[in-house]
Parts: structure tokens; sequence; C-alpha cells
């Protein structure tokens, strides 16, 4: 068999580790001629956590494509119980789906994300889903974009890191955002209401 | 695009190799690619076919060349199983063969668990759990006992005298293994009662 060349002599075109997820689109295309077929990277963040790519068939072409790298103990400690982020390469376009749960055992929310990057850089889908109460269909909708456009008092971005650009976002970015928004979003849902002040007349209609 | 051709080492298919045949190559890929272990996983339903490359914790950081054999369906699925899940993990410390599924041969329907670890030299580790799905009970064994056992003549039950433990090459371990899964199929047809 042909002695292959490894990292460290120089065999391979080196890459990003963060990549732009669009970009993800333009690596995979030789894979997905290959195929014929879509295919899905997968990441799991859990207990057992681990990194797959799915395809249709094996692959008659040596596999170049960068694997988002999640750092998944820093994110259980920041509050994931688990999730899943599929990302779905296509010909035209990558589809990020996060779904997991992010929170302690009693206090937590239900994220259900969708994120869709055209290889041209587009956004045609941008939605986050976060579930409060499954049993009243309490939730609230917020988008990544929306995340990156929250800002403190001085200007700077709150979530978003001064490096971040929304048309170069990487999967890595992404969640590390989400993550910095759902620990204050959970925050805030454990704090108590505010006491309302007796109407002026002592509550007597 | 370099063409490659993942199910054949120097023009011979790798089905047609024993597993200590896959160790240099595995040795070669995991270096190219960067990875420590590479779980190759080939899935077969009577529907579908996917094809899985599982990573640990270090994600890779060169080419990935898939290196698993080209296993027909119809060939894979028949003798009455019906998920077929085949892995080929390569390692820096062996080559692992896992062949996973369920298979029904009316009316014993089981669940099995097959794994042979290919060392530098030998086998390390040979293991096969049954799972019997009607009374949830697991038997094991392993493919060494298979190969060793005999009828009450006293010949080989499963495999011929020319066939070396350790030397057989992939097709091989499956032919043997299919033989014995319709055997003990065929044997506990009937529940036995504790």
């Amino acid at each position: 068999m042909q002695k292959l060349a490894g990292p460290v002599e120089g065999g391979f075109s080196s890459r990003e580790s963060k990549v732009a997820i669009h970009e993800l689109a333009i690596m995979g295309a030789p894979l997905i001629e290959n195929l014929e077929s879509d295919f899905t990277i997968h990441i799991a963040l859990g207990k057992k956590s681990r990194s797959f790519l799915k395809l249709a068939d094996i692959p008659t072409i040596p596999i170049e494509i960068s694997i988002p790298e999640i750092d998944v103990k820093k994110y259980r400690m920041d509050g994931w119980k688990y999730a899943s982020i599929n990302l779905q390469v296509e010909s035209d376009k990558v589809n990020m789906k996060i779904m997991g749960r992010f929170g302690s055992e009693v206090d937590y929310v239900d994220i259900d994300s969708k994120f869709t990057r055209m290889i041209t850089g587009d956004t045609a889908e941008d939605q986050i889903k976060i579930t409060i109460d499954p049993r009243e269909e309490k939730h609230q909708m917020i988008s990544v974009l929306d995340i990156m456009n929250i800002r403190l008092k001085s200007g700077d971005p709150k979530y978003a890191r001064f490096s971040d650009e929304y048309p170069k976002l990487d999967v890595e970015a992404v969640i590390a955002m989400l993550t910095r928004y759902l620990k204050d979003f959970l925050r805030s849902l454990q704090q108590p209401a505010p006491e309302q002040a007796p109407p002026a007349n002592g509550g007597i209609n | 695009m370099t063409k490659i051709n993942p199910s054949q080492i120097d023009g011979t298919p790798i089905e047609e190799l024993p597993l200590s045949k896959l160790i240099q190559p595995a040795e070669d890929i995991l270096a190219a690619s960067g990875l420590s272990t590479l779980l190759q996983r080939l899935v077969y339903t009577e529907k579908e076919k996917s094809f899985f490359l599982e990573f640990s914790n270090i994600m890779p950081s060169g080419e990935i060349r898939p290196l698993f054999p080209d296993f027909k369906k119809e060939k894979l699925l028949k003798s009455s199983w019906k998920k077929i899940f085949v892995e080929i993990i390569l390692t820096n410390q062996g080559v692992r063969f896992n062949l996973k599924g369920h298979y029904f041969k009316s009316p014993v329907p089981i669940d099995l668990d097959f794994t042979i670890l290919q060392g530098q030299k030998e086998y390390k580790e040979d293991s096969i759990k049954i799972f019997d799905r009607r009374i949830e009970k697991t038997y094991q064994t392993s493919f060494k006992e298979i190969m060793e056992t005999k009828m009450k003549t006293g010949d080989l039950k499963y495999t011929k005298a020319t066939e070396v433990y350790g030397e057989l090459t992939i097709q091989k371990i499956i032919k043997i293994f299919n033989r014995f899964l319709k055997d003990w199929t065929l044997k506990h047809r009937i529940i036995e009662r504790n």
C-alpha cells in the first residue's frame, strides 16, 4: 500500500480550525460529488461525546473536511446537559441544527435552533426556540443575529466576541454566543419577579 | 481529486485478507489523518445503507482515507440478518472488527455483538454476545470456541481442519459466524424452562 504522508510531513492541505459555516459547503463539494449525495456532520455534547460523519456510501476519494472542534468539557461545565449539533452539508447550503437542554436538573430550558447558510454566505434561516415550560408551551423565539446585536451600555457586544462577524460565523462561535446568552437567560428566569406596588385604592375595586 | 479504492489493499479485496494485514495500512491512515482512532461503520437495514466515520476527542487534521470491505447488501443481509452494523476501528494498538445487529430466524429474534481485536501479532480480544429478545437473556461465547466446536464424530462443526484461528480472512470469519448463528437459532427454537 502506498505510504501516506502524515500531517507533520505536510502531506495534506493545511486548514483553518475555524471554518465559516457556509464554507463547509465549499469544502464538502468534492465529497458530495463523489457520493452523489449530501452528508451530515454530527457533534454530540453529553456524558459520552462524539463526532461523526454520516455518508450515504463509502467514498472513493480522500476526505478533507474540517470537523468543528467543540470543547465539550467547557460547554458541559457552562450548563449544557446535552446537545446535538447537526450540520447537513448540501451542494448549495449548510443547515445547522442545534437541539439540547441547558441548565440544571431543576431549572433548564430546551433549545431547538435552525440556522441555514447558503454557499454564497447569505442566511436563509436563523431562528432559535427556547422552550421554558413544555407543558404550557411557554417559549421564546430569538435568532443568532438578535443575540449578536444585544449590546452593553458601553456599546460593546454583550454576547458576541469582538472578532465575530455575522456573515463569517463558524459553528464554535455560534455555540459560544448561544451559551453566554442562555446563562443570562436562565439567570433572569430564576430571579424572583419584582413585587408589585399595591394599588392606590388598597386593592378594593 | 485523487481517487482511492477503499476496499482493496495492493489490489486484493479487504474481505479476502486476514485482519492482521490491516495493521500497517491502519497506522498509515491514522498518521495521515492526525487521528489516534478512526471508527468506520457500515449500516445495512432492509431499506437503507449508511457509512459513518466516527472520531473520539481528537478531530482529523489531515485527509481521511477509508479502508473498508466492499460488502454487498444482498450478501451481507442474507441468512436472516435484519439489520447489520459492520465496524472496522483503526487504532494504534490494533484493528477492531465488530459485527452487530439484529438477526431473526423464526421464531428466534436475537441481537448480536461480536468483536475481535487484532493486535500486532494475535487476537487480543474475542467475544460474542447473543441476546435472546424473547427471554431477555444474554449468552456469551467466543469465535475461538465456535471454531473449536466439534460434532459427535470428532470433526469440527463449523470450520474446516485447514482453517486456523487468527489467520482467517474477514469473509471466512463472517461465513463461519453465519453458519454458527443458523445452528444456534435452530437449537434455541424452543425456550428452555429454568
